[in-house]
């Protein structure tokens, strides 16, 4: 789901979820459990809107930002719509961009450019590409299959102040990372951060989900970070207005829609 | 000085012990020398282009930090791109690579059908394997011509690989990088040919081609001082002390070096050498003076002690103001000069000191065990003598004609000196053969250049690159920088703007043009980014868009090149009609930094010659106690310095960060000889000789220390002459021949100056206790005490040949 995928985006891509308060107490659980579970209170919510801050910091510390207004509506198994209109910078307020997600195929994508008044499908990302010029990637802001990882508890420890599990996946087949290290909250379930390493083993990049609020009975964790510890790059992400079950209808996620600028 | 040198005579053990342990303290240190051969290091930090430089650095994302270019018949050949694909993956994989591009995976942006497409030209791992694959890859490489003369050649004879460096990546871990990309293309070598250039590549063979310097030069400059050392004094032990003495020197001059940090640049890589070959005549002082006094009786720690005491002046003397004419060469602001200067002082005060006190100590301990030495006399074929017979006849006798000559000399060399050219070029410090040389000529012949150059744009706010006043002001500018002879190819965000332009308008060619509207245009970037091409407009545009900048290749980093680009700049920004977000535009870049250098180079050149002769002069005079002394020592040195320019005019030698050195070491060493043979002659004259008598005397037996000194020091430099660097091998050569001609000014037109004007010689000759009347050497704070004892007579004269001289005679009479 786009903002709860981009809440979740690094967990999504291991197949982790949010975990509801409704999940049961995990003492004793394996790491394999953990997720199983977080995985059948996967679609709890069937679409989500949210306001997003989103800051682009370079590796010196340069930043662009920018407001978005963010949809995003499931459409059963690992298959997504969501649609963003940029509020600011001025210049490309109105652009609006929309990705059709279906995790065995290339996304789909188009973007409108209001100062040329037109709708233009752009090619296909390679799941592995950066999403709209941030540290996440298409694979990143997608969900997987729960199997395609297997799962260790590595240690339970203390990140940011709170008692964490830190569980380590580790995929089948090494497509975008070749290890992914999570630390998963005792208390809440919602993930706290991860480590990712890339194909070739290298830490690659760090997640961090911070400020978790309950919207709607669900835990989100309402500012991520990523940081790419290679590029020294990162993305800050932050999420206001959360709208959980608000119905959304099929047509804001169409070509049509995209010139009303939302 | 006295006690050092008794002490050294006393206690030989401990002085060697003492040596031993500070050498091998500081041969540990050699090891660490850093080397760096980046050219922004030879500018000082605060000099104002070196700061934009490194500032502009900082702003913009590296664009090429290496190429390599593939040569075959047809570049869209299967094969050849699949080669090229194989290639460009084995240099991805080099541990400090950041990023390779070439034509298979640079982005393309094209419009289709409504949609855009923003891709790599080939699809991750999908390279044309059939000739139609080829063609259509040909097709969409050709229909955009941004790449051309970067990675692809008009022809399509030529693709290149460009390679960008992890930021932290050290010049010397480029040699290894280099070297690893030269062991895979040399994999794949046939049919098609690769060749490996670019700025980095340039610097880092620098530092290798100067560990070779290293490695062949300071041998054989030991090995040309023995033969020199073996023509003077025929025996192992007077070969041995002066040489030994001098290279330990040198090593404790490169273990400083390393201790405070001295880079080791093209220029420094000459210190050893040139360090020997001035310092050699200390020990040779030295050594010839004790032996010369052993043979004549004076034997035991006693003659040691008296031989070395009386040579002690002239030896500090002549140290004194070499190291005064290499301090002056930290007046320049060119970084690699100034610690050359402090570096060559300091080894020479070192050679000085161990002739003083390390030499002493090991002539004690080997006289004490050695056997008794003969010297060697200039019995046989005497080739010097005849020569000096020459000089003085010609000097006397025709001391008018001698000063008409000189100043012929001197107005033609100043005709032709004029002429000299100042250049930091790269590429021409290496050998007109070397690997590098030819790959940069073939890849500036194919490609749009090796050299990169900037023309920055700064606007007033942020996102003001954005506007299209200021895009078009850009693209105006960057047609007519392409315009200049030598710019290859030039490269902005314009040629991204224009090109999605076109592909949002189904790629109609009327389209690539820069849109009427800013939001557009940030539209448009903000797709790009989104399209993963975002990174790639780094080396263009800064993170806020409130600079840009084009990309300039040029075929040549030469200074001259850069003053064309900067006029045409300057004539922009003199221009009407200018975008009003636009703020300024500036030229940065290593051939900036060539331009800086010529600029420096020649002020600096000037400022360093007037200190060092200032600085000389003082000294002489001091020595003399004689400013008429002091001017006449000086009058040598100005034909062979003119003449020296003369010569670089001729041949096109440039003045360079190591030919600059020359006029300095020139005035350092040559000082010496005018020293010697004035001193002689003032000596002569107070003994009663008359002006003429005086000068013969002077020039036959001070000119024959002068002559083996010239020769000695010259045979040194000339060591130099098979450099891997162009400029060192300039630098050596210019300093043996000036070596030579200073040596015959001093020998022909000093004299002449001297019969034509004699100067007024005032003060006693003072006495000594032993009754010979010698030269009292009077410097100031000497104590009293010292002045009698101090003979500045034949004996102390520059090379053996003097001493050798007088013991012949001695021994006739």
């Amino acid at each position: 789901m786009m903002f709860r995928g981009f809440a979740a985006a690094v967990l999504l891509a291991v197949g982790l979820v949010l975990m509801s308060q409704a999940s049961a107490h995990a003492a004793g659980m394996t790491a394999y459990q953990i997720v199983k579970k977080s995985e059948d209170l996967l679609d709890q919510a069937k679409d989500s809107k949210a306001d997003m801050f989103m800051v682009l910091v370079n590796s010196k510390g340069e930043r662009r930002e920018r407001t978005l207004n963010a949809y995003v509506k499931r459409y059963g198994n690992n298959k997504s719509k969501s649609i963003v209109f940029f509020r600011s910078p001025a210049d490309v307020k109105g652009t609006s961009f929309l990705v059709w997600t279906d995790e065995n195929k290339k996304d789909q994508q188009w973007l409108y450019l209001p100062a040329l008044q037109r709708v233009r499908q752009i090619s296909a990302s390679g799941k592995g590409e950066s999403f709209m010029g941030t540290e996440f990637t298409f694979y990143d802001m997608g969900s997987h299959d729960i199997d395609d990882y297997t799962y260790t508890l590595l240690r339970e420890e203390p990140f940011g102040g709170e008692d964490c599990y830190v569980i380590e996946a580790l995929p089948k087949k090494v497509e975008f990372y070749s290890k992914v290290v999570i630390w998963i909250r005792k208390g809440n379930f919602v993930p706290a951060r991860a480590d990712l390493y890339d194909p070739k083993g290298q830490f690659e990049k760090q997640g961090i989900f911070k400020d978790v609020k309950n919207i709607q009975g669900i835990n989100t964790p309402t500012r991520i970070e990523m940081h790419n510890k290679i590029n020294g790059r990162s993305t800050i992400i932050e999420l206001k207005n959360i709208v959980y079950d608000s119905g959304l209808k099929d047509d804001l996620f169409t070509e049509r829609y995209m010139t009303r600028g939302g | 000085m006295r006690r050092l040198i008794r002490f050294s005579i006393e206690h030989p053990f401990v002085v060697i012990a003492a040596v031993a342990l500070v050498t091998v303290a500081f041969a540990t240190q050699v090891p660490k020398v850093r080397m760096d051969p980046r050219v922004e290091i030879i500018l000082q930090e605060n000099n104002p282009v070196e700061r934009v430089y490194a500032e502009n650095k900082k702003v913009f994302e590296p664009y090429a930090d290496i190429l390599v270019g593939m040569i075959h018949e047809d570049v869209f050949e299967p094969a050849t791109l699949a080669k090229l694909d194989r290639v460009a993956r084995e240099i991805e994989g080099i541990k400090g690579v950041k990023k390779v591009q070439h034509l298979l995976n640079v982005k393309n942006i094209q419009g289709s059908n409504g949609g855009l497409d923003v891709s790599p030209m080939v699809e991750e791992g999908t390279v044309p394997s059939s000739p139609e694959e080829a063609e259509l890859l040909r097709g969409k490489v050709s229909s955009w011509e941004v790449y051309e003369n970067t990675y692809i050649t008009r022809d399509h004879r030529g693709a290149a690989i460009v390679a960008t460096l992890e930021d932290g990546v050290e010049t010397d871990q480029i040699v290894p990088i280099y070297y690893a990309i030269d062991a895979i293309v040399k994999k794949y070598e046939g049919p098609e040919r690769f060749f490996i250039s670019g700025t980095k590549v340039i610097e880092a063979l620098q530092g290798h081609y100067m560990i070779k310097d290293l490695i062949f030069l300071p041998p054989l400059v030991c090995v040309v001082l023995l033969v020199s050392l073996f023509l003077f004094f025929r025996h192992l032990r007077g070969m041995l002390l002066p040489l030994v003495s001098v290279a330990i020197s040198a090593v404790w001059t490169v273990g400083l070096m390393a201790l405070s940090h001295i880079p080791l640049t093209i220029v420094t890589t000459a210190l050893p050498v040139a360090l020997m070959a001035c310092g050699s005549a200390y020990g040779i002082h030295v050594v010839e003076n004790v032996m010369a006094d052993s043979f004549a009786g004076m034997r035991g720690k006693g003659g040691i002690d008296n031989a070395v005491a009386r040579i002690r002046i002239p030896v500090f003397m002549a140290a004194l103001t070499t190291m005064a004419a290499f301090i002056s060469l930290c007046t320049t602001p060119i970084v690699p000069l100034t610690h050359f200067g402090l570096l060559s002082a300091f080894g020479i005060f070192t050679a000085m000191g161990l002739a003083l006190t390390f030499v002493p100590a090991m002539l004690t301990i080997l006289e004490a065990r050695g056997r008794e030495i003969v010297p060697h006399h200039h019995t046989r074929r005497d080739l010097v003598g005849p020569l000096l017979h020459w000089f003085s006849r010609v000097s006397i006798k025709h001391s008018r004609l001698v000063i008409v000559l000189s100043f012929v000399v001197l107005a033609v060399s100043i005709f032709f000196g004029r002429h000299v050219k100042s250049d930091l070029n790269l590429i021409e410090d290496f050998r007109e053969r070397s690997p590098i040389r030819t790959a940069d000529r073939i890849l500036n012949e194919k490609f749009g250049g090796t050299s990169l150059f900037q023309v920055v744009f700064e606007t007033k706010g942020q996102d003001d690159i954005k506007d299209p006043a200021v895009l078009r002001d850009m693209e105006r500018l960057q047609a007519r920088l392409m315009d200049i002879d030598q710019v290859g190819k030039a490269v902005s965000i314009v040629d991204f703007v224009k090109r999605m332009n076109q592909a949002m308008h189904d790629g109609d060619p009327a389209f690539y043009t820069i849109p009427e509207s800013r939001e557009l245009v940030a539209q448009y970037l903000l797709l790009f980014s989104f399209s993963g091409g975002g990174e790639d407009l780094d080396s263009f545009v800064d993170y806020n868009y409130q600079k840009g900048q084009i990309l300039l290749q040029m075929k040549t980093q030469s200074g001259y090149l850069a003053s064309e680009v900067e006029e045409v700049v300057r004539r922009f920004n003199g221009s009407e009609g200018k975008a009003e977000r636009l703020e300024n535009v500036f030229t940065t870049g290593l051939a900036m930094l060539a331009k800086e250098f010529n600029r420096v180079v020649v002020t600096s050149q000037v400022r360093s010659f007037i200190f060092s002769f200032v600085l000389c002069f003082v000294i002489t005079a001091g020595v003399f106690r004689s400013l008429r002394l002091g001017v006449y020592s000086m009058m040598p040195l100005i034909v062979p310095i003119a003449l020296d320019f003369a010569i670089m005019g001729v041949s096109g030698i440039r003045l360079n960060a190591a030919t600059a050195t020359v006029a300095s070491i020139d005035i350092g060493m040559g000082i010496d000889y005018s020293i010697h043979l004035l001193n002689r002659y003032r000596h002569e004259r107070r003994y009663g000789q008359s002006v003429e008598e005086a000068l013969s005397t002077a020039i036959h037996t001070s000119g024959r220390g002068i002559v083996y000194n010239a020769l000695a020091v010259a045979a040194g430099f000339l060591v130099l002459a098979p450099s891997q660097f162009v400029i060192i091998s300039q630098m050596g050569i210019l300093v043996a021949v000036d070596m030579l001609t200073i040596a015959v000014s001093a020998l022909t037109f000093l004299p002449a100056c001297i019969m034509l004007l004699p100067p007024r010689l005032e003060a006693e000759p003072v006495t000594v206790p032993t009754g010979k009347p010698v030269l009292a050497l009077v410097t100031k704070g000497l104590p009293k005490r010292d002045h009698a004892v101090v003979r500045y007579d034949e004996e102390e004269e520059e090379g053996p040949g003097q001493g050798q001289e007088k013991l012949v005679r001695e021994v006739q009479q």
